[in-house]
């Protein structure tokens, strides 16, 4: 059984790449572009990895990690955070929120590939 | 009344009311005597009626004319004397007894002009001493002024009601309003000026709500007594840093202002933007793009064609979109609202605290500190930030109804947490971002920014916090929080008056007369700008229109020189040869300068908040109450006339026309019948007659208009 990703991002320029390499590692890889789709599907497929983007129309991916991070259901989705924010103080807040990883654009698909193996092959440690 | 004419008066009366008495007895004698005795009388006096009536004729007669002379010899050569004395002993200028006094009374003129001499010989010796301590200081202010002056910000020193003290050259040229096209000629054209409020200078809520705010702070004990806003006057965009000084009882006892003009830099980039850019979150995720869609080609060379081309269509637009970023220079908005909202680091507590006294809100809010031991310290824009929790109360109270709201402050990690808390219905997570894109009040009316706009130059986020089957409910702000205090922090939090060299000790941080009412403030305290006007003829009801204004401004006893209003104005009428003998000024001199209805706005602006003072003010004051309709400009400030002044101070002494004073008190005109040079010597002699009125309990504007309104000059119409 594959382990599920879910992309969430709004730029469709960066969705082609990184759903192509996920699907290339074997993943099963769901995208939506906001984060009140994404929340849905999140509830319905319950995904083990979330790539999320922090800069979405309406809702930002802080808040989107911030709650789902509220709800026991989710303990052992890991978390990603994708985003242009490349302040310490946005890193600070993004750990903050909960999320596993927080990777600052540009970053390297190979790293990205590594980090999201890295996460899936281990559990959360809720501590 | 004058003086001669008030001795005739009295002679006349004096006379008046003798013989009345004198024709008086005698009728009541003769009444009281029967009819007999009258007979008996008449019938003894009648054949030595003339032996009896010419010695009593001549008794009245030399009794008449001997207080007539009484009165011209004695008493008003005395009264003149005494006036003189007054004026021996009370003027600064070297003189002596000039009037005629009888010759009994020339030792005492003598022995007067003496003592004076003596006493003069004194002042001089006290003088020297005074000159020689105040040239002392004057060097240490001096290298105080000099510091100042080398300053490239702007330096402005008020009181605590933002009354201004001091200024250097830099907040002079800054504070020069070009838009406006002041055209006055040798004239101070910047704004400021001693004794004016910078309140009206640069009328921004952002000052006001500074000022309050730091007073605020200092009233809960706070020593950090500085606060930075931004703001436009005309085309400059100016960041000014207010200080509170404190004195050395601990009372804010004024302000520093710090501006510094940033319009000039926003074009550049400053190395820490240079830095900003490489941030900026447009250009990072475009590169992102390039980068993934290179690495996913040299990854998987054998991938299906259309995601080939699809990965070719994402490097080549964003390498076009980053080449456009950075010409178009995207980050200037942002440079901007960091500009325009910049973040102070604040102590969180303390903020909420000044936040909790609005006696305007109708909401009542109960602040809980989780740890109240320990000072949290935030990066904020105050007036910004203060806004943005305002409008959220508001939107509660007028949404859910709520008339009480709890505010919890707690730490997490890095980042503060500001919980609005509520009792009673849930916020529907739609109305919270409708709020977000809210408009604040900004720093100019064609620009406005959002709620949203100011969290993220925060860095902060709010989020709705409540559980369906709770009925509480909260808004969470979350704000970075920093660890350690900036070291600088302290040392620039306020100035304290007391740790200073003594050069800095200005007495007018104690005045505070200037926000009193003016009739209650001291004649040595006001601020006074003192004018003269040269017109084409003396009938302004008859058409006579001014050709030139000049002013000077006096502030704490000190005529400031440099603070004129000079202009020359064209009255498009001709110039009667009277009024032309008088000051030479030709029609043909005035063709070129502006019209009275362009020069009236600027003089206006120049003697706001000012007592006026002029020689013989009833006749300037017509020329100008004659435009009120046309120029819509009323001249309504308080109004002393040195005439009048020097008619209540010397009663007795018939002359008080502009020379006779001038000469009186010592005084050389530098250019008399020219406007600028009859106010300059004016505003000497308004100083020279505030001893005098003092000694005659004169002391306040009010005592001074008063006294001036009984004069016998204050009947003068035109």
């Amino acid at each position: 059984m594959p382990k599920k990703i879910l992309i969430i991002e709004d730029d469709p320029a960066i969705v082609v790449s990184l759903e192509f390499l996920m699907l290339q590692q074997g993943y099963d890889v769901q995208v939506t572009t906001n984060a009140e789709e994404g929340e849905k599907t999140i509830r319905q497929q319950m995904p083990d990895l979330i790539l999320l983007d922090i800069n979405l129309p309406q809702r930002s991916g802080f808040e989107l990690c911030r709650q789902l991070r509220a709800d026991s259901n989710f303990d052992q989705t890991r978390i990603v955070l994708l985003t242009a924010k490349g302040r310490e103080v946005d890193y600070q807040k993004g750990i903050a929120f909960g999320a596993d990883e927080y990777i600052i654009k540009p970053f390297s698909t190979r790293d990205l590939v590594q980090t999201v193996h890295d996460l899936l092959s281990t559990t959360r440690n809720l501590i | 009344m004058r003086p001669r004419e008030r001795l005739t008066f009295s002679w006349l009366l004096l006379s008046f009311v003798l013989l009345t008495s004198l024709a008086g007895i005698e009728f009541y004698v003769f009444v009281q005597l029967s009819a007999a005795q009258k007979g008996q009388l008449l019938e003894l006096l009648f054949p030595y009626r003339y032996f009896i009536l010419v010695p009593i004729l001549i008794l009245l007669g030399l009794i008449i004319f001997g207080a007539k002379w009484v009165l011209e010899n004695l008493w008003l050569p005395l009264a003149q004397l005494t006036d003189e004395v007054e004026l021996l002993f009370s003027s600064r200028t070297s003189s002596s007894l000039t009037s005629r006094v009888p010759l009994h009374f020339q030792r005492i003129s003598c022995l007067l002009n003496e003592q004076s001499k003596r006493i003069e010989k004194l002042q001089k010796g006290i003088e020297s001493k005074i000159s020689q301590a105040k040239k002392e200081l004057e060097q240490e202010k001096n290298v105080f002024a000099a510091l100042i002056e080398e300053l490239s910000e702007g330096v402005i020193v008020c009181n605590s009601s933002a009354y201004i003290l001091l200024y250097n050259k830099s907040a002079q040229e800054l504070f020069v309003d070009q838009e406006n096209g002041n055209t006055a000629e040798n004239t101070n054209k910047s704004q400021l000026g001693l004794g004016r409020s910078f309140n009206t200078i640069l009328p921004t809520p952002r000052l006001k709500y500074t000022l309050n705010e730091l007073q605020e702070r200092h009233r809960l004990g706070s020593s950090h007594l500085v606060q930075h806003f931004s703001t436009w006057f005309g085309s400059k965009l100016l960041r000014v840093q207010t200080i509170g000084i404190l004195d050395p009882e601990n009372k804010l006892s004024g302000f520093v202002f710090i501006c510094e003009d940033l319009a000039p830099h926003s074009s550049d980039y400053h190395p820490h933007e240079v830095l900003e850019l490489l941030h900026d979150e447009q250009r990072r995720a475009s590169i992102a793009n390039i980068r993934s869609s290179i690495e996913t080609l040299q990854d998987y060379p054998e991938m299906p064609t259309e995601k080939y081309r699809l990965l070719m269509k994402t490097i080549q637009e964003h390498s076009v979109k980053l080449s456009e970023q950075l010409t178009h220079n995207p980050m200037h908005n942002k440079a901007e609202l960091r500009v325009l909202c910049p973040l102070e680091l604040t102590p969180i507590q303390e903020w909420l605290q000044s936040l909790n006294i609005n006696p305007e809100r109708p909401l009542k809010l109960t602040c809980i500190m989780a740890d109240s031991s320990q000072t949290w310290y935030v990066q904020l824009n105050r007036y910004f930030f203060s806004q943005v929790l305002e409008f959220l109360f508001q939107q509660l109270h007028q949404l859910l109804h709520l008339t009480q709201l709890e505010i919890r402050l707690d730490r997490k990690d890095q980042f503060i947490m500001l919980d609005i808390c509520w009792q009673g219905k849930e916020l529907a997570p739609v109305e919270l971002r409708n709020w977000l894109n809210h408009p604040l009040r900004s720093i100019s009316e064609d620009q406005t920014v959002n709620i949203s706009e100011i969290l993220r130059q925060h860095d902060a986020e709010i989020w709705f916090e409540g559980l369906p089957d709770s009925l509480e409910h909260g808004l969470r702000l979350f704000v970075p929080c920093l660890d350690e205090m900036d070291p600088k922090f302290e040392l620039k939090s306020h100035i304290n008056l007391g740790s200073r060299p003594v050069f800095y000790d200005f007495d007018l941080f104690h005045k505070t007369s200037l926000s009193k009412k003016w009739n209650e403030v001291l004649l040595t305290e006001a601020t006074y700008t003192v004018f003269d006007t040269e017109t084409t003829g003396l009938n302004p009801a008859g058409g006579d229109e001014i050709i030139s204004i000049g002013a000077i401004r006096i502030v704490n006893g000190q005529i400031l020189r440099n603070e004129t209003f000079s202009q020359l104005v064209n009255p498009q009428r001709e110039i009667s040869p009277q009024s032309f003998q008088i000051h030479g000024i030709s029609v043909e001199e005035l063709q070129d300068k502006p019209l009275i209805s362009q020069v009236l706005p600027l003089f206006h602006s120049f003697v706001q908040d000012s007592i006026l003072v002029a020689h013989n003010a009833a006749f300037d004051l017509r020329f100008l109450q004659m435009k009120e309709d046309s120029s819509g400009l009323i001249f309504d400030n308080p109004v002393l006339d040195t005439l009048l002044l020097s008619a209540v101070i010397h009663p007795n002494l018939d002359k008080h026309d502009l020379d006779t004073l001038a000469q009186r008190f010592g005084l050389d005109f530098k250019q008399r019948h020219s406007a600028m040079g009859d106010a300059e010597v004016t505003a000497q002699i308004l100083l020279e007659l505030f001893p005098m009125l003092n000694s005659k309990r004169i002391n306040t504007i009010q005592d001074a208009q008063s006294a001036a309104k009984k004069s016998y000059y204050a009947r003068l119409k035109y």
